[in-house]
């Protein structure tokens, strides 16, 4: 690890350097406020109407509610039968489930490919970007007859197992693009040590490719929450269901729907992938301690 | 089923694969049918709906257990969206729930493929259909079969924001109204208002709610009665387009940019955002859901002014309950299906939540406990269908649609949109619909 | 932009020579390595995993989605052999299939290079030393969040609707606008614009890779006294190419195969007049409206050699544009 720990001075050096002078500090400020502000109008939209009764929200679209209607909150969060607070319970499983699945098995595979030959590589590589390339929508059906044999469906089996066996490649090859940019001498100083295969991935592979990890973990776990069509398949009983599909049970077009509950409980549903994002960001800042030096 | 299953496990063998190999005996193992519902476990039953069904079925359900204790039923439920996307995959995947609440509009195309089990031999035994109209049974009749019970009566009904035409100084249409007193308020609304209204939404898209009857005032029913082919005829299409033609070109309509908007979104339909005063979807009056404030009241879709136009309205059955075909307990089903044709309490429980109840005893057991919209919904409905009862020259209700409806019925809604933007002249499209359309159903 | 080429030629010519002599002298301890790496078991041991997931979870379905592809499959009801009708309908009697190849192209075309250019962008102004940096970053990163929520759907067709904000803003400038979402010249661009708004995913993957850039050559080229355009041009985006060419295949698969926008932004529909009918919405539709599950497959397999395409494309070109470290 000392070997790879940036002395500190150059660091310093760097900030000094990077800082920008008065003027264009408020200039920059000043754009990305702007660009923020477009950005989110969009959820600032969203959270308004989330106050509005439903009667206001598409007659009187403006941001600001003629009438507060704070009640969408109570009424979207004891739901119908199962609290609110089921559905996210759910989800978080589901979620942090498939971000340890991803984060071990796919790491796993990039090393191999990143830096191993094996027989057939090439082709391997090429047959995993492929898994990439074919639409879910033409597989949910063979997949869904594969977990109906297994008996998980109703469960979050399938939702979960298929993370640890690396199925999602796009984690693979971009964990394999990371460790490509790791400079090979320090595996090559390692092994020299007597350091095997496994103990270089663990030792200085696994904490050179942070910022992949975290970038692998951040995405992971905001496309497990927001996936439907997969949760919609596997999931049947209520008192499984996830934050997407406890959301539409606010809406149905042929019998009416509560469109300010909705709203209130997707607003609320932001919470944990927001935590999330502000959590791990972060540590992608700090990745910058540990990764700063190479070569 | 028997078949797929061989196709996939020969499809295995011929591809080798160790993982999917080792799956193979558990798929002879239920190679025995679609597996839906062990004899033993729970009875499931799913429905789509909004929060105030799910929260009524739930209610029904409870009192239901209560006096059969052995009958251990689990519930699903959810929105529209995605309800049959998922009952395809469990059909497919071989795990269909046993009772389900099943769209008229896509009975047909099921039944035909034997995934739902007749009821006929239940009737008058166990499922007690006393009060139902055979007219509202034929929603649930498939080549003379019933496959489903009826919880309803769905009339076309014409929503009109009432509090707006009394805005403007105009009164609400009589009842008995044609498509030029249509017309007529409709061009009364957009002067009246500055030009800030258009009268009524686009219809010439609309099968389901507005075409369908105007064909029918010209004796031509949609489909013919197998199912094969279109019931109308070129010119009759000709002839309706023209007069939405005429509406847009009044200002009675509005232009098209509104109508596509409206397309399968509520919330931006002409009455909810305030650019119309009536609308032909019903849905902006859903039971309990209203999203727009404004006063609702109900007409009857208007008839045909032409000479010899006969009764086009008809009574529809509102939502299904039905049994899947390889469920092991469809005599349980047919219970729970009895039950909420004819129990007092589950009638009261679901007040208007599966529309308005199919029997004039569940009718009158309902009215007390209902708003004045809801009244006057249901007064103009039991309008239309004493009307279409008295009428001797209506045709027969409505077959339940063939495969492919649903593809025709978009087809139409956007052949009205193409002559609407200036896409197409409305004899092109019209001859292009014909052709598209004889695809759809030739399969 | 003179100065930064003639800097760059200078700065390459005195290592240009030394390249080839440092790579012959680096091959042979790597020659070694790869001889100790690649005859054992331990890749085969770190792919486990994989292997397992790859045939029994992937190989297998899409296998099963190709025989399909050549069957008449309504979900319901056993699959029919009927060899290649439905590759043959496709291309000779589907003007839908023909309408929402046009728009998922259109769609590809214009979103993926603005949404990385955007992307690119905001990155490096967001990799910096600056107070509140994890804020911006969050504001940035929110849209991303919403992924293809309901609730997203609606807020989208609110803003670009006939009476939204989009329009009040053109009103500012005097300019009468219309309905949007609604009209099938200019739906397909309120997709593409969705696309845009949701950057975050190549955002995220930029400052991740601007974050493993070596420091020390950045300080080199400050004390070099090269300017932001410069260190841009001649630094950041030549060690950055892996990361920009990751983001550029993915993206590009990713476009193609994009649905959920699609999907809840025209209500499932496709609308208006197929304009944003993108392909994977209208495979879905076909698959599970449709119930023409033969038909869906075979509409999967088409766009899956046509991706494969386009990336062996960008594989082959990326050989010339892009630089890895190993």
């Amino acid at each position: 690890m000392s070997a790879i720990t940036p002395s500190v001075p150059p660091l310093q050096k760097l900030r000094s350097l990077r800082s920008l002078p008065g003027p264009r500090r408020v200039l920059l400020h000043t754009l990305l406020i702007g660009v923020a502000l477009v950005m989110l109008y969009p959820l600032l939209w969203m959270l308004s109407s989330s106050l509005k009764p439903d009667t206001d929200i598409f007659t009187h679209p403006g941001l600001i509610p003629d009438r507060l209607h704070p009640r969408n909150y109570a009424e979207g969060w004891s739901g119908s039968g199962n609290s609110f607070a089921l559905y996210i319970t759910n989800s978080l499983i589901v979620t942090i489930g498939a971000v340890t699945g991803n984060v071990i098995s796919c790491s796993l595979a990039a090393y191999a490919f990143a830096r191993f030959e094996f027989r057939g590589k090439r082709s391997w590589f090429a047959l995993m970007l492929a898994t990439l390339m074919l639409p879910m929508q033409a597989t949910l059906i063979p997949q869904y007859t594969i977990f109906y044999n297994l008996t998980w469906i109703n469960t979050f089996l399938p939702l979960i197992v298929p993370k640890f066996l690396a199925t999602d490649a796009f984690f693979i090859f971009l964990m394999v693009q990371f460790i490509r940019s790791i400079p090979r001498e320090l595996d090559q100083a390692a092994m020299m040590d007597g350091a095997n295969p496994l103990q270089i991935y663990l030792r200085i592979i696994l904490p050179l490719m942070r910022p992949a990890l975290i970038t692998t973990t951040i995405f992971t776990f905001i496309w497990t929450y927001d996936d439907f069509l997969g949760q919609l398949v596997y999931l049947q009983q209520n008192a499984r269901f996830t934050v997407p599909l406890g959301l539409t049970l606010f809406l149905d077009k042929t019998s009416g729907s509560s469109y300010g509950a909705m709203f209130a409980m997707s607003t609320l549903a932001l919470a944990p992938t927001l935590i999330c994002f502000l959590v791990f960001q972060k540590r992608l800042v700090e990745g910058l301690a540990t990764t700063g030096m190479k070569g | 089923m028997g078949h797929r299953i061989s196709r996939r496990t020969l499809f295995r063998t011929v591809s080798g694969l160790a993982a999917a190999g080792a799956l193979g005996p558990a798929l002879t193992a239920c190679a025995g049918g679609t597996g839906a519902g062990s004899a033993g476990g729970d009875l499931t039953m799913t429905w789509w709906g909004s929060d105030e069904r799910h929260a009524a079925y739930k209610k029904a359900l409870a009192v239901f257990r209560k006096s059969n204790p052995t009958i251990r039923i689990e519930t699903r439920y959810s929105g529209y969206d995605g309800y049959f996307d998922k009952f395809n995959t469990q059909v497919a995947g071989g795990s269909a729930p046993d009772l389900l609440q099943m769209d008229t509009a896509l009975v047909a195309q099921y039944a035909r493929k034997g995934i739902l089990a007749p009821l006929d031999s239940y009737v008058g035994k166990s499922l007690d259909l006393t009060g139902f109209s055979t007219t509202l049974l034929a929603a649930g009749t498939v080549d003379g079969k019933l496959y489903g019970v009826p919880s309803g009566i769905g009339v076309n009904q014409l929503t009109v924001n009432r509090s707006g035409l009394e805005k403007l100084g105009l009164k609400l249409p009589d009842r008995e109204w044609t498509w030029n007193d249509l017309k007529n308020i409709a061009v009364d609304v957009h002067k009246k208002s500055g030009g800030r209204i258009h009268g009524v939404d686009d219809g010439g898209g609309s099968a389901l709610q507005c075409f369908e009857i105007f064909a029918r005032e010209k004796g031509q029913p949609f489909f013919s009665a197998d199912g094969t082919k279109l019931g109308f005829t070129a010119d009759t299409l000709t002839e309706w387009w023209e007069f939405w033609a005429g509406m847009r070109k009044d200002q009675a309509s509005p232009p098209p940019a509104i109508t596509s908007a409206a397309h399968n979104d509520l919330t931006k339909n002409a009455v909810v955002i305030g650019k119309a005063l009536f609308t032909f979807d019903s849905g902006v009056y859903g039971a309990g859901g209203a999203i727009t404030d404004v006063q609702l009241d109900f007409l009857p879709t208007p008839q045909g002014g032409f000479a010899g136009a006969r009764e086009g309205n008809f009574v529809n059955g509102g939502v299904l309950l039905s049994a899947t075909k390889a469920s092991k307990r469809v005599a349980d089903s047919v219970k729970i299906m009895d039950f909420f044709a004819q129990d007092t309490t589950a009638i009261k429980d679901m007040q208007l939540q599966r529309g308005i109840p199919p029997t004039q005893k569940a009718r009158s057991l309902i009215s007390a406990g209902l708003s004045e919209t809801d009244k006057r919904n249901m007064a103009t409905a039991d309008y239309i269908s004493r009307r279409v009862a008295k009428a001797t020259d209506a045709l027969p209700a409505p077959v339940p649609p063939p495969q492919g409806a649903d593809r025709i019925r978009d087809l139409l809604f956007q052949s009205n949109l193409a002559v609407a933007f200036g896409r197409k002249t409305i004899k092109a499209q019209a001859s292009e619909f014909f052709d598209q359309a004889q695809n759809i159903l030739a399969g | 932009m003179t100065s930064a080429k003639s800097d760059e030629a200078e700065g390459e010519e005195p290592a240009a020579p030394a390249a080839p002599a440092d790579r012959r002298e680096r091959a042979r301890p790597r020659r070694r390595a790869v001889g100790r790496r690649g005859g054992g078991w331990w890749p085969y041991v770190f792919l486990a995993p994989w292997f397992v997931g790859l045939f029994g979870l992937t190989v297998y379905p899409m296998l099963d989605s190709l025989y399909l592809s050549f069957t008449d499959f309504d979900l319901l009801t056993p699959a029919r052999w009927i060899g290649a009708r439905n590759y043959t309908h496709m291309f000779s009697d589907d003007p839908v299939f023909w309408d929402s190849v046009h728009a998922t192209l259109l769609y590809v075309v214009v979103s993926v290079p603005l949404k990385l250019a955007l992307a690119l962008g905001v990155a490096i102004l967001l990799n910096r030393p600056l107070k509140g940096i994890g804020v911006y970053r969050a504001a940035f990163y929110l849209p991303s969040l919403l992924g293809g929520a309901v609730a997203m759907a609606i807020v989208w067709r609110q803003v670009f609707g006939g009476d939204g904000l989009f329009n009040d803003l053109l009103g500012w400038f005097g300019i009468k606008g219309q309905d949007w979402i609604s009209s099938p010249d200019t739906s397909i661009y309120t997709l593409i614009l969705l696309a845009v708004w949701q950057f975050g995913t190549p955002m995220v993957i930029f400052l991740a890779g601007l974050k493993q850039l070596p420091k020390d050559v950045y300080e080199a080229a400050a004390i070099d006294g090269a300017g932001t355009v410069t260190r841009f041009f001649r630094i950041t985006l030549p060690l950055l190419t892996p990361i920009v060419f990751f983001n550029l295949v993915l993206q590009i698969i990713d476009g193609f195969k994009t649905f959920t926008p699609a999907y809840v932004v025209s209500n499932g529909t496709g609308g208006p007049l197929n304009s944003t009918m993108l392909y994977s919405l209208y495979l879905y539709k076909k698959g599970f409206t449709d119930l023409q599950m033969g038909y869906a497959s075979a509409l999967a397999w088409v766009l899956f050699l046509v991706i494969a395409g386009f990336t062996a494309v960008n594989f082959v070109a990326g050989r010339y544009w892009v630089h890895y470290d190993d």
